[in-house]
């Protein structure tokens, strides 16, 4: 008896003998291949109603490979994917396809793709109490990543729109298109144990609440690893709070290159130019705020850094980012950025971003050009945060007319490091920011680096204990140029 | 008699314009044939051979076919080759080669109306069995290039190309000015990320692999006769959005 015989027997006969728990429902009774070949979302979407009718239960999907477009979950329902079974996600035709995209007054706050839930592999829209796991697959072949409005076209795996209580555990989630995961509005969400080889976004947590995301692995060369947002495509301002993201590696080797142990590093490039992706971010979608944010114990390699952005409005409160290490950071390893971009209903003002606690982290090998940036706006600044035992090593290799430049405000351009060209300090440029405290902050360059370590304009009230800089002769530890 | 001299020269206008639009240029340059825009903008070009490039007026890459037998491979880029004609709005190339033993392939290729782009409908006819088709697309520098627009590798530097089945779309260009341009190839290529400083042959190029600084697309596909195979190269928008099916109705 094979294991996945032997699991559903169990499953079986736990359905039998404890006969209040929820029920099975093995696509394949409800005709279902794994083929390979076979569209198979009449049949899984067959079991998931039959399921949510009779109050729940378990849609078991066996060993095998399921070609499919749209599946539409309901409460109460868990998505059970055994080990070797793979939901593929099916090219459109001519005459089949995706569900289509729904329509949303507030779509233009915000991508396409983060306006519309119905236009992908799995989704649920107002659902509670359901799960997807299990060691199987999710392998989003027919899924696009790119700008393509055709009828029938899917861009994401799995997508969830104000929902709660939702699991996804175990899976393999491979090249699932604009995002791996889109959850939107949803309450009491747990992540855990994913590991995820993407061609854009993995995880995309946006107007959130309560939310556990631990021991994920996602490797997403050409965007974003886990990102937090606080989109207008609800329709109204909702915050993404009271999230933990806990013991997950981030990186941006090639893409399928962690699925596939092979950790190639062949491509350099992302399709925007700035190089490879890869990160934590909060960000860019910011209409709503983030409070009460923990990001702790996560590993980052060859990617690019931490990226805590508000730029649409949102308040940017009480986040701690503890226990990280970094290695092979190919922009800013630490980006804080309060814009005004300002993509919100006409009216939004700028938002805030204070109390921030960055300590505990370790960077090795961080492109030089953008240093660590820490900048508001003229009128707006950053307020009130920590960084303390940071050590970062950069490459280095700046001149000192590199740092006699100063960097354009760009107030409402899409916050990335590079909207600043090259920075004028080696370590850390900080601007329209107050009461900043450096504590225990430890920088070196695998090359010399003739900038000011340390760049300030309009920074009132910055603090620095036992801060150590390998500086070549004569270079200053700080520039302020309010003095 | 003065609206039959009217309609003449209204027909001599046409022709000229279609003739102008499909008669090679004077010069060096290859990429005489202007399939789009004007001999002084010129925006999609061909050769007298298969080889196109679209110039939207930066450099948005080069498409360039070769034809593979086992460990024989062949560009299809010798003129003495090809029956080349003006033909519905665009060209009508006709190739022969030894690989394609006393078969041909027929290449019709047009721009695009509805924006900047190219098709091409290649169909073989008597090729022996076994005999691919090899397409190359690249070289999209993202500058506006005065000299002959080759996929040449110091022009593919910043290329990234996201392929899904067989589409893809190639960013280029620099940060906060990006380019792309979509591409369209038959369902049957095997794609794969290639040097494009490896290209003495059709079979090295595909064989050449992605440790490179000069990344380029190669695909082959098996050439069947009769068959018809697209491929379309343009820059998408709300009223360009193409899949593959469409093509053939284009």
């Amino acid at each position: 008896m094979n294991i996945s015989r032997l699991t559903y027997t169990l499953l079986l006969f736990a359905c039998h003998a404890l006969p209040l728990q929820a029920a099975v429902y093995n696509v394949k009774d409800f005709g279902a291949t794994g083929d390979g070949r076979t569209i198979e979302t009449p049949a899984i979407n067959r079991a998931i109603a039959e399921a949510g009718k009779n109050g729940g239960g378990t849609v078991y999907v066996p060993a095998g490979s399921y070609l499919c477009y749209s599946i539409r979950l309901q409460s109460h329902i868990t998505l059970y994917l055994e080990q070797g079974a793979t939901i593929t996600a099916a090219f459109p035709s001519e005459r089949e396809g995706y569900d289509e995209a729904e329509p949303n007054d507030a779509s233009p706050y915000q991508d396409f793709g983060h306006s519309h839930w119905k236009n992908s592999l799995i989704w649920g829209i107002g659902l509670e109490d359901i799960a997807i796991c299990g060691r199987g697959a999710i392998y989003g072949m027919g899924l696009t990543r790119e700008e393509s409005r055709l009828k029938g076209v899917g861009n994401k795996a799995i997508s969830l729109k104000e929902c709660r209580n939702v699991t996804i555990r175990d899976l393999r989630m491979l090249r699932c298109g604009h995002f791996a995961l889109l959850a939107t509005g949803v309450d009491n969400l747990t992540i855990d144990n994913l590991l995820i080889d993407t061609n854009r976004d993995g995880l995309d947590i946006d107007c959130c609440r309560n939310v556990r995301i631990s021991n994920c692995t996602v490797n997403s060369p050409w965007d974003d690893a886990i990102v937090l947002k606080a989109s207008y495509a609800l329709g109204y301002f909702r915050d993404t709070e009271n999230v933990t993201i806990t013991g997950c590696f981030v990186s941006g080797y090639d893409g399928g290159a962690v699925a596939d142990g092979t950790f190639r590093r062949d491509e350099p490039q992302a399709p925007d130019q700035g190089f490879v992706t890869g990160r934590i971010k909060l960000g860019t979608e910011s209409s709503g705020g983030f409070k009460n944010i923990a990001i702790s114990g996560c590993i980052f390699e060859r990617c690019r850094g931490i990226a805590l952005e508000t730029v649409d409005g949102g308040r940017l409160e009480d986040v701690t980012i503890s226990n990280i290490t970094m290695r092979d950071i190919v922009n800013a390893p630490i980006f804080l950025r309060l814009g005004a971009r300002l993509r919100s209903p006409e009216g939004t003002p700028v938002g805030t971003m204070r109390r921030i606690s960055i300590s505990n982290v370790n960077v090795y090998n961080a492109d030089s050009r953008y240093a660590s940036i820490i900048s508001g706006v003229p009128g707006s600044c950053i307020e009130d945060v920590t960084l303390s035992n940071i050590r970062i090593t950069y490459k280095g290799g700046y001149a000192k007319e590199d740092g006699e430049a100063t960097p354009p405000e760009s107030e409402k351009l899409y916050p990335e490091p590079w909207m600043f060209g090259t920075i004028p300090a080696s370590a850390f440029f900080v601007r329209h920011a107050r009461s900043i405290r450096f504590h225990q902050v430890y920088v070196s360059f695998m090359e010399k680096d003739y900038r000011p370590a340390f760049v300030l304009d309009d920074a009132p009230n910055v603090s620095m204990k036992e801060v150590e800089v390998d500086l070549p002769d004569g270079v200053p530890l700080v520039v302020n140029s309010e003095f | 008699m003065k609206a039959t001299h009217l309609l003449l020269t209204l027909l001599l206008a046409l022709l000229s314009v279609a003739l102008s639009a499909t008669l090679p240029a004077q010069g060096a340059s290859p990429f005489g044939r202007v399939l789009s825009g004007s001999r002084e903008q010129p925006r999609v070009v061909a050769c007298d051979y298969p080889e196109f490039a679209l110039l939207l007026p930066h450099m948005a890459g080069n498409l360039k076919l070769g034809v593979i037998s086992g460990s024989r491979s062949a560009w299809l880029n010798n003129p003495r080759n090809v029956k080349v004609a003006s033909a519905e709005s665009g060209v009508r190339y006709e190739v022969t080669d030894p690989i394609l033993g006393s078969g041909s392939l027929t290449l019709r290729v047009r721009s695009l109306s509805a924006t900047d782009g190219l098709l091409v409908e290649a169909e073989a006819a008597d090729v022996p069995e076994g005999v691919k088709l090899l397409w190359a697309y690249g070289g999209a520098c993202g500058e506006v290039i005065v000299d002959t627009p080759a996929l040449a590798p110091e022009r593919c530097h910043s290329n990234v190309f996201s392929v899904e089945g067989s589409a893809f779309t190639l960013y280029f260009g620099e940060v906060m000015h990006l380019k792309t341009v979509h591409g369209l190839t038959p369902p049957e290529s095997e794609i794969r990320l290639s040097d494009a400083r490896q290209q003495s042959s059709p079979l090295t190029f595909f064989q050449s692999g992605k440790q490179t600084d000069a990344p380029a697309l190669t695909g082959a596909l098996p050439l069947l006769n009769g068959q018809k195979y697209y491929f379309c190269m343009y820059v998408q928008s709300a009223k360009a959005d193409y899949a593959y099916y469409m093509l053939p109705r284009l």
